[in-house]
């Protein structure tokens, strides 16, 4: 059973100084004196074992602290996400663990879990899962029961699964905010498409429609023991820990798993040019194409190492790092990642640079140029030589502590990298020529067939994009709405309250006789309005025909516009011509339709509308009930009524528009009486706590005869 | 240099152990050289790999009002190579970069006229300054320091600029120590701060990236230049604008001069070494750098906030919320109980932020930090918060000031006490666990507290703190006047319309 995957491995280095100017210098260069002993070193080797119920571990003991870690690998990932539930795998993952177990509610895992230290979190990425467990020794047992406990029977929460949800959603709105995440996202969607995997990124949609129901068929179909590893370190005896495994992993059967297939993407690269409006005074560039997909059989990796090191992966002596940083002083964060490391597809190989906006297309060329040098010409012996010799003498770093190696096992095991990679790794960095590295440049880098995505203002770059192929434009749609404020969960006593205070209300405006039998209101008034350009005063001629038309004539100081709202669409009238409006600002017209007092008290009344009663509160210094009522956006409308005159005195209510959130409240007063229905002559309008308009009516008509065309497109 | 984090230093997440305060006091060897120069060691044989930290207690609060950003373009500067590396010959490429100096400053002097600046003047200079650095190329070698640590098999070869310090790390395998020695005293000795106006740029370009094109690092700027109105920790580490455009050689040299001293600076080496022959490796390439007189402290206080100030970062960006209140720095007692506030409040799931403010769907992050910008002066307690829509700032800021409220009058339960402690036991242990991570420890407290022993005090006086300490110091500090709230407030970017607005081609 035991088998040693990887033992006597001896790191021997020595590095040859070639660093030689043939100019004999002034100064001494002692460091080229130096001759160093070579490094004999044995890294404790993980012992490899399996539990009965077919769960690989990878363990090394090591006393030197009180600390006991596992780190486990689950074969799952993002690639199994359906496309239209993108997001579940992760969304998966958190509530795995904020969601409690079944025997533990959410706060008493946390509560046991904070009290000792330690912590079990889940992760997930492109082809894999994570679950983490890290506690003191002296709470090793503990530790481990609630460990599996986690991983066997993860509750998922509602409440959880909820919360989760609206952060998924707030990230959705955010995903612009950062112009590094902006072009990030785009590129690798330009690459894949947004029907693969690789490509797609959490839309609303998708995020909303994730259940409970989902989570569990995940955790049934991918979380088995022989479906997962497990490395092992600290303070612990192996045999005991065995023990103490098959404990408390008892009962757990494994499982055939049939893996969905993950589609795999045409990697012929084509080249494309794009650019996303953002305006900052630095543009973000991400420069390149498809990057490889490993192959158990992967001879071209170690000549790809030397080549991805010397163009932008060797950080501060790369090529790209001194070409465009330290020579032309165009960015300070440049470089190169290729992605080799992909099973299922071949990942993404991109430069990336953050330049002044008026340097934008210097920097994109130089960048192109860098790459095409590594094709184009052997890579001289110094910089060859240097290069291996980083990675040979950088190599002891990958076993710098035991939760490193044990990790680091599994992760080559799990990804089918060869059994003596690790032994033989330094001979084969060593055996790079240059003819290898020019040769692998010109096989897998392609400065012809380039995806370029920048995101700035190319109102002020150098020179236009159009140099380096036809220039597509992406149009970032606005982050999603804000999601609507949920409705409290209602007692029946609220509700009843509720229907006491709205009764009143409904008399004291007239009757419900009386207000049904109003099918449109036409007023007139005088508002004087805070625009852009300072105050305003507007005459407003408002036509408002139930349920759902909208008609308002205003006139400007400087000209006259209509606004219509014919049901589904609105469009202003101006002395330009007729413009739409965005369909949220139709929405917009729509709930003030809703909001107007006369149909919101019917409609109210009539229907069985949800409508709760949420205490009293002081408006204008008199007493007043507050209603709440569930509008058809699914936000919740405040209703204050006064306990004195039972009228409505305000409403509260947030209304989205291309993202931003804005706070209204609508004063009522001066309230006069029109044919027995009792109508406010006085608005006062707030937006965030600020005037935004006041409105004197001069003029109130009921059921008007009103023309049809009044309502519709001009033509 | 590359990555350079502005090491925004949060001490609680740092430290610390019970049975291991003790035995970290039984592994740390202190010497100290007769030029003032202090060693911290600690032989540590997981694997054979060295951490050898330079720290300087040199930060951004050092500097001179017409050199704003100098300590960390000299950071910068200091990886340029020195009389022998980064150069084919010193001697000849010094009169060259004499030349550029000078046209620099004559460049420098032009722009800074702004409009009144004479186009053709500065239009000429410049094309002199380009023919100049062409000249230096001849002598320059590009990048070479660099290349002999990676040649070496470096990792984590960086350094980091703060208000307090400035600090130089790597890591390398453990027969290199000697190599370290020389370079880093030859960098000590005979830096030459060569490339400078090209630097100059990318140092500019850190700037965009960091503050100018990220909505978290406009707010902050914003936010510590209002809450401080006196002391330089108002002041941006990598300065503002303006101030870096009149950055040069000279400014750079002197501030080196001064500050870069053995007795201003702390050398930690944790890893595979010999305590003894380390000592004397260090004495035969450090023990020659002369010890020098230091420049005063700063002396400047902040005066007593007298009301609340408050700052709005307008952005095309999502809102979030900064708020920060003044507060004595270490080793002041409050100091330790506010590092118990901030565990009570944003420590893990169980803590109050968390519970009360992000599983309540009110932010989606609120976290709060004691401590920032620094440590050398006081210094301020700070929350930070991202709202989650529909929430406002104004709703998170509401949450937040309910939960400081209820510190005020509710007494801590002993069950939050516990965890607490055994929390803190256990990062000090963790803390153990790393060659880099115990060297950037030891050098943060033994330059900026005064001794490294701060950390085993620092576990003792979190011990002594009491429930009622906790209500007493949340009423001191978390006041009203005495707090400053920046807010980020989206600002819609307006595309350009159509294409005629086409950049110029």
């Amino acid at each position: 059973m035991k088998k040693r995957t990887f033992t006597g491995l001896a790191f021997v280095t020595l590095v040859a100084c070639l660093i030689v100017w043939g100019i004999p210098s002034t100064f001494a260069r002692p460091h080229e004196e130096l001759t160093f002993k070579p490094i004999e070193f044995k890294p404790p080797a993980p012992e490899k074992r399996m539990l009965s119920n077919g769960m690989v571990l990878y363990l090394i003991e090591d006393h030197e602290l009180p600390l006991f870690n596992i780190n486990g690998l689950i074969k799952t990932g993002d690639i199994y996400d359906p496309a239209d539930k993108v997001g579940l795998s992760s969304i998966f993952a958190s509530v795995m663990r904020t969601g409690g177990t079944v025997s533990r509610e959410p706060d008493a895992l946390n509560e046991e879990l904070e009290s000792m230290a330690a912590s079990v979190e889940v992760g997930m990425s492109r082809e894999y899962g994570t679950v983490n467990l890290s506690t003191l020794a002296e709470d090793l047992e503990k530790g481990l029961e609630i460990f599996a406990d986690v991983l066997r029977n993860p509750a998922f929460r509602e409440d959880k699964l909820e919360l989760r949800k609206q952060q998924s959603v707030e990230r959705i709105r955010r995903r612009n905010d950062n112009p590094i995440q902006l072009a990030w996202r785009n590129f690798s969607a330009m690459l894949y498409g947004t029907d693969h995997p690789f490509g797609w990124y959490t839309e609303i949609e998708g995020i909303e429609s994730i259940t409970v129901d989902d989570l569990k068929a995940f955790h049934a179909k991918y979380y088995h023991p022989n479906n997962m590893m497990l490395a092992i370190t600290g303070d612990f005896d192996t045999e005991t820990l065995i023990a103490q495994l098959e404990k408390v992993f008892e009962g757990w059967e494994s499982a055939d798993i049939a893996f969905p297939d993950v589609p795999t993407v045409d990697s012929t690269p084509a080249a494309s040019v794009n650019y996303i409006f953002k305006d900052l005074p630095q543009s973000v560039m991400l420069i390149g194409h498809f990057g490889i997909k490993r192959t158990p059989d992967f001879p071209d990796f170690f000549a790809l190492r030397v080549m991805n090191d010397i163009l932008g992966e060797g950080g501060f002596t790369s090529r790209l790092m001194k070409e465009v940083r330290e020579k032309a002083g165009l960015a300070y964060m440049v470089g190169s990642i290729m992605q080799t490391t992909y099973y299922t597809n071949p990942g993404e190989w991109f430069a990336y640079s953050q330049t002044r906006t008026e340097k934008t297309a210097e920097a994109i060329s130089l960048i192109i140029d860098v790459v095409k040098g590594l094709r184009d010409a052997p890579v001289p012996d110094a910089e060859l030589q240097r290069t291996k010799d980083s990675l040979i003498n950088s190599f002891v770093f990958g076993f710098e502590s035991s939760s490193q190696i044990a990790f680091q096992q599994m992760m080559l095991a799990y990804r089918g990298y060869a059994p003596d990679f690790l032994e033989t790794y330094t001979d084969n960095i060593a055996k790079v020529t240059a003819a290898d590295v020019q040769a692998v440049a010109q096989k897998y880098l392609r400065p012809d067939a380039l995806t370029i995505v920048t995101v700035g203002n190319k109102a002020n770059f150098d020179r236009s994009l159009d140099e380096f192929g036809e220039v597509n434009e992406i149009e970032i749609a606005q982050p999603a709405p804000p999601p609507a404020e949920p409705m409290p969960e209602a007692s029946e006593g609220d509700t009843a309250k509720a229907k006491e205070v709205l009764a009143a209300a409904v008399d004291a405006h007239g009757g419900l006789e009386k207000l049904q039998s109003v099918k449109n209101i036409v007023v007139e008034a005088r508002i004087t309005a805070d625009s852009p350009m300072g105050q305003m005063q507007v005459e407003a001629m408002s036509y408002y025909l139930y349920p759902d038309k909208l008609r308002q004539d205003l006139k400007l100081p400087q000209m006259e516009i209509t606004q219509i709202y014919d049901g589904s669409a609105a469009f202003a009238v101006t002395p330009m011509g007729v413009q739409p409006f965005p369909p949220e600002a139709a929405d917009a017209f729509k709930n003030s339709i809703a909001r107007e007092p006369v149909w919101l008290l019917t409609r109210l009344l009539e229907n069985d509308t949800q409508v709760q009663y949420a205490g009293s509160e002081d408006v204008q210094d008199k007493p007043t009930h507050i209603l709440l009522v569930s509008e058809p956006s699914g936000e919740v409308l405040r209703l204050f009524i006064s306990d004195e005159t039972h009228y409505i005195v305000k409403l509260a209510y947030r209304e989205a528009v291309q993202g931003v959130v804005t706070n209204h409240e609508t004063f009522l007063g001066d309230y006069r009486d029109v044919d027995g229905i009792k109508i406010a002559h006085h608005v006062l309008q707030n937006a965030d706590g600020e005037l935004s308009s006041d409105t004197s009516v001069t003029g109130v008509t009921f059921n008007a005869e009103l023309e049809e065309s009044l309502f519709q497109e001009p033509k | 240099m590359k990555q350079i984090r502005y090491l925004l230093i949060l001490f609680f997440l740092a430290l610390q152990g019970i049975a291991s305060a003790q035995d970290l006091s039984d592994r740390v060897v202190e010497h100290i050289f007769p030029n003032g120069l202090k060693l911290l060691m600690i032989k540590r044989d997981t694997s054979p790999t060295i951490a050898p930290y330079i720290l300087f207690k040199a930060g951004s609060v050092d500097e001179s009002d017409d050199s704003r950003g100098i300590a960390h373009m000299l950071e910068h500067m200091l990886f340029k190579g020195t009389k022998s590396i980064g150069t084919k010959d010193y001697e000849k490429e010094q009169v060259v970069l004499a030349e550029i100096d000078r046209i620099g400053d004559a460049l420098d002097m032009e722009r800074a006229k702004g409009s009144r600046g004479d186009a053709d003047k500065i239009a000429e200079l410049e094309e002199a300054l380009k023919a100049q650095q062409e000249l230096a190329k001849e002598w320059i070698v590009t990048g070479e320091y660099t290349e002999i640590y990676t040649q070496h098999g470096s990792t984590g070869f960086n350094a980091g600029t703060s208000v307090d310090y400035t600090i130089y790390t790597v890591e390398l395998p453990s027969n290199k120590l000697e190599l370290w020695a020389i370079l880093e005293s030859d960098r000590i000795k005979n830096a030459v701060l060569r490339e400078f106006y090209v630097e100059r740029e990318a140092v500019k370009e850190e700037r965009r990236m960091r503050v100018d094109t990220r909505p978290g690092g406009k707010l902050y700027e914003q936010f510590m230049a209002t809450a401080f109105t006196a002391h330089p920790y108002g002041i941006p580490i990598i300065g503002w604008p303006s101030d870096i455009a009149m950055l040069n050689r000279r400014k750079a040299e002197e501030f080196f001069r001064v500050h870069y001293a053995p007795n201003n600076s702390v050398m930690v080496i944790v890893g595979n070494i010999d305590i003894d022959k380390t000592i004397s490796l260090i004495e035969k390439h450090f023990g020659d750098i002369p010890s020098q007189p230091l420049p005063p402290e700063v002396t400047t206080e902040e005066l007593p906030q007298e009301g609340e100030r408050r700052v709005d970062v307008e952005f095309d960006a999502e809102p979030q919320l900064m708020i920060g209140y003044h507060k004595p720095t270490l080793p002041h007692f409050d100091d330790y109980v506010l590092d118990f506030i901030s565990a009570i409040l944003s420590d893990g799931r169980t803590s109050r932020f968390y519970k009360n403010i992000v599983e309540e769907g009110i932010a989606v992050s609120a976290n709060s930090l004691n401590g920032y910008p620094g440590a050398r002066y006081d210094n301020l307690f700070v929350v930070d918060a991202t709202p989650r829509s529909p929430h406002t700032t104004a709703d998170v800021e509401e949450a937040v000031y309910a939960e400081l409220e209820r510190l005020k009058t509710e007494p801590v339960v002993e069950k939050e006490f516990k965890r607490i402690l055994k929390q803190v036991d256990a990062s000090f242990i963790r803390g153990l666990s790393s060659n880099a991570g115990m060297a950037q420890q030891l050098a943060f407290y033994e330059g900026i507290a005064g001794s490294w022993r701060y950390i085993l005090g620092w576990r003792e006086n979190i011990y002594k703190v009491t429930p009622e300490d906790i209500m007493r110091v949340a009423k001191t500090y978390f006041t009203k006047s005495n707090r400053t709230v920046g807010t980020l407030v989206k600002k819609e970017a307006v595309a350009p319309a159509g294409e005629d607005t086409e950049g110029s081609e």
